[in-house]
């Protein structure tokens, strides 16, 4: 007779086990029939991973991380209302990675999270109840899983939001209570802060600009609900040497000068300038670089050496930046959340003038598509199928957009589209570099291109021995790489 | 008596909060109401428990007795985290 062999024994010796499930805890993210498919879980796991774990009483369970804590993992049934504390990362064994589906395998990625769903339902409607001046329902906030929530507005910097509407129903959980009272000090940090650096600004005769969250907190019913990592101030960019001794005069270590379109600087506590000498990149968004270039035209004076775009073209400058973030790594919930907020508290915005200059950006559908959806969100009005896809596309990305997003539409920059023939003419480009990479990369053989061929044999060589899983990395991800509907 | 440099008094919201920096002995947030923005507001130049007392009788009607008893408590709490030079 064959011995029996424990799911973590065949996980161990396979990396791999493939099982029919029990059970509806799961229910409708697992279905009856349903294959699963096990791995071996690689990397620490995070909230919304659904492991396969052993209880001390033997039994194996299949639920998702709901919550991390310093006492272990809360696990949690998709279809279950009662939360398991204290699973150890002893008893894992492996995680959920994809589900084989009438033939068909899916990857548990592409397949909705109903706990994050919920999670954000709940953080939206909190949210939406903070910016609208309304009180939350006692009854739904009393049956919210407030540590999802907190999880998901943490990621999206709204912790302090949803704070303040859930507080007008009940004693605000800890987490969320330190939250508010973080934001609330470092928002009143930086306004202390930046209104003794603008005045030296004005004495040195720099003139300045204060750009995103500074300008748009005003807007929120209660500054306390946007939080800020940092503030971003746009500046003359022939003055950048002289900036960089003013603040660290003040007492600033100057943490990047001259690397990007920004410099940054930092003190303790929790203190972070980022002084811009232009608002984009010209490598990385072309169009809005030469839109931007002569900036200083599109400013008004507002005294000593302040200045401020007008209402439309701050607006303009908002969507600007959230398409650079959402074609890129994502933007989370909060840029859409600023939408709706400026939107509101600007209701005369010149359309005529926005749709001429959203035009010539080609970001007129990108605007409109961001309007409709904030308003729709955050009035809690019904979505399509399409809307409701695009919303969770930012819930997913998290305030600053995901590194999984981030690799996605490098490739997709990169390639154009996912055919073969996409994917020859980069290796071969890669390959036999030239152009503008060349001319970066070694401008000696592009001034002296007798020595091309040398170069042809030489790169390959080398990175066999400098950056070999590097090149493997490159190569799988090329030919795995497939383009999103 | 004086308020310690390394808080500074700010309102945000419509509110009185006091905020350490970095260097403060405490590492928090006191956020208070009118009560004691006024106290706050008094104790940016040198003065004394009494002055408070005399500058809240005069801005808010209430027994002395009972302003009194809210200086001395708020006093001591800014004390206690060392928000105040003596």
């Amino acid at each position: 007779m064959s011995k029996t062999k424990h799911f973590e024994d065949i996980i161990a010796s396979q990396g791999r086990l493939i099982y029919t499930n029990k059970g509806d805890s799961m229910f409708p993210f697992i279905q009856p029939r349903d294959l699963l498919v096990i791995e071996k879980a690689e990397q620490p796991l995070k909230r919304w991973d659904i492991p396969l774990y052993k209880r001390d009483s033997g039994q194996y369970v299949l639920h998702r991380i709901v919550d991390i804590n310093e006492n272990g993992y809360v696990m949690c049934g998709d279809n279950r209302s009662q939360c398991e504390y204290g699973v150890l990362q002893r008893q894992i064994i492996g995680s959920l990675t994809a589900i084989i589906r009438e033939g068909d395998t899916i990857p548990v990625e592409q397949i909705p999270n109903p706990s994050v769903v919920k999670a954000a339902d709940d953080l939206l409607y909190l949210v939406s109840c903070a910016v609208n001046e309304r009180q939350p329902s006692p009854e739904r906030c009393k049956a919210m899983y407030l540590p999802s929530v907190y999880g998901l507005a943490s990621a999206h910097y709204l912790t302090s939001a949803a704070a303040i509407a859930l507080e007008q129903v009940m004693p605000l959980p800890h987490a969320f209570d330190q939250s508010k009272k973080k934001a609330i000090r470092k928002l009143s940090l930086f306004d202390i802060e930046r209104e003794d650096i603008l005045r030296a600004f004005d004495e040195a005769g720099i003139w300045h600009v204060p750009l995103k969250g500074i300008v748009i907190k005003e807007l929120y019913p209660k500054s306390a609900m946007r939080e800020m990592s940092d503030n971003d101030i746009l500046c003359d960019p022939s003055k950048m040497g002289e900036i960089k001794a003013l603040m660290e005069r003040k007492g600033y270590v100057c943490n990047r000068f001259e690397e990007l379109n920004h410099d940054e600087y930092s003190k303790p506590p929790t203190l972070e300038f980022e002084m811009h000498h232009s608002l984009f990149v010209e490598k990385e968004m072309p169009r809005f670089a030469k839109y931007y270039a002569d900036i200083k035209e599109r400013l008004e004076p507002v005294g000593g050496c302040g200045c401020r775009f007008g209402d439309e073209d701050f607006y303009i400058y908002m969507l600007c930046h959230m398409y650079k973030h959402y074609t890129h790594a994502g933007t989370g919930l909060r840029s859409l959340l600023d939408i709706y907020v400026y939107l509101r508290a600007k209701p005369g915005l010149d359309r005529v003038y926005l749709h001429k200059e959203l035009k010539k950006l080609r970001l007129d559908a990108f605007e409109k598509e961001m309007r409709d959806l904030s308003q729709k969100v955050f009035a809690l009005q019904p979505l399509s199928t399409r809307e409701h896809k695009e919303q969770m596309r930012f819930v997913f990305a998290g305030t600053y957009g995901t590194e999984e997003r981030m690799e996605y539409s490098s490739w997709l920059k990169r390639l154009g589209d996912d055919s073969r023939s996409s994917k020859r003419r980069y290796f071969w480009k890669r390959v036999f570099i030239s152009g503008d990479s060349l001319r970066e990369c070694y401008p000696f053989v592009a001034r002296h291109k007798i020595l091309y061929p040398f170069l042809i044999v030489y790169r390959p060589f080398k990175g066999v021995f400098t950056h070999p899983k590097g090149i493997i990395r490159e190569i799988k991800a090329l030919n795995k790489f497939k383009k999103k509907d | 008596m004086k308020l310690n440099k390394e808080f500074i008094k700010h309102t945000m919201d419509g509110q009185t909060v006091l905020v350490p920096t970095a260097q403060a002995p405490f590492h928090g947030l006191i956020q208070g109401n009118r009560t004691v923005g006024v106290i706050l507001d008094c104790l940016l130049s040198d003065t004394t428990e009494e002055e408070i007392v005399r500058a809240l009788s005069e801005r808010f009607d209430g027994d002395e007795a009972v302003i009194r008893e809210d200086v001395s408590d708020t006093l001591r709490q800014l004390m206690e985290i060392g928000a105040i030079d003596e």
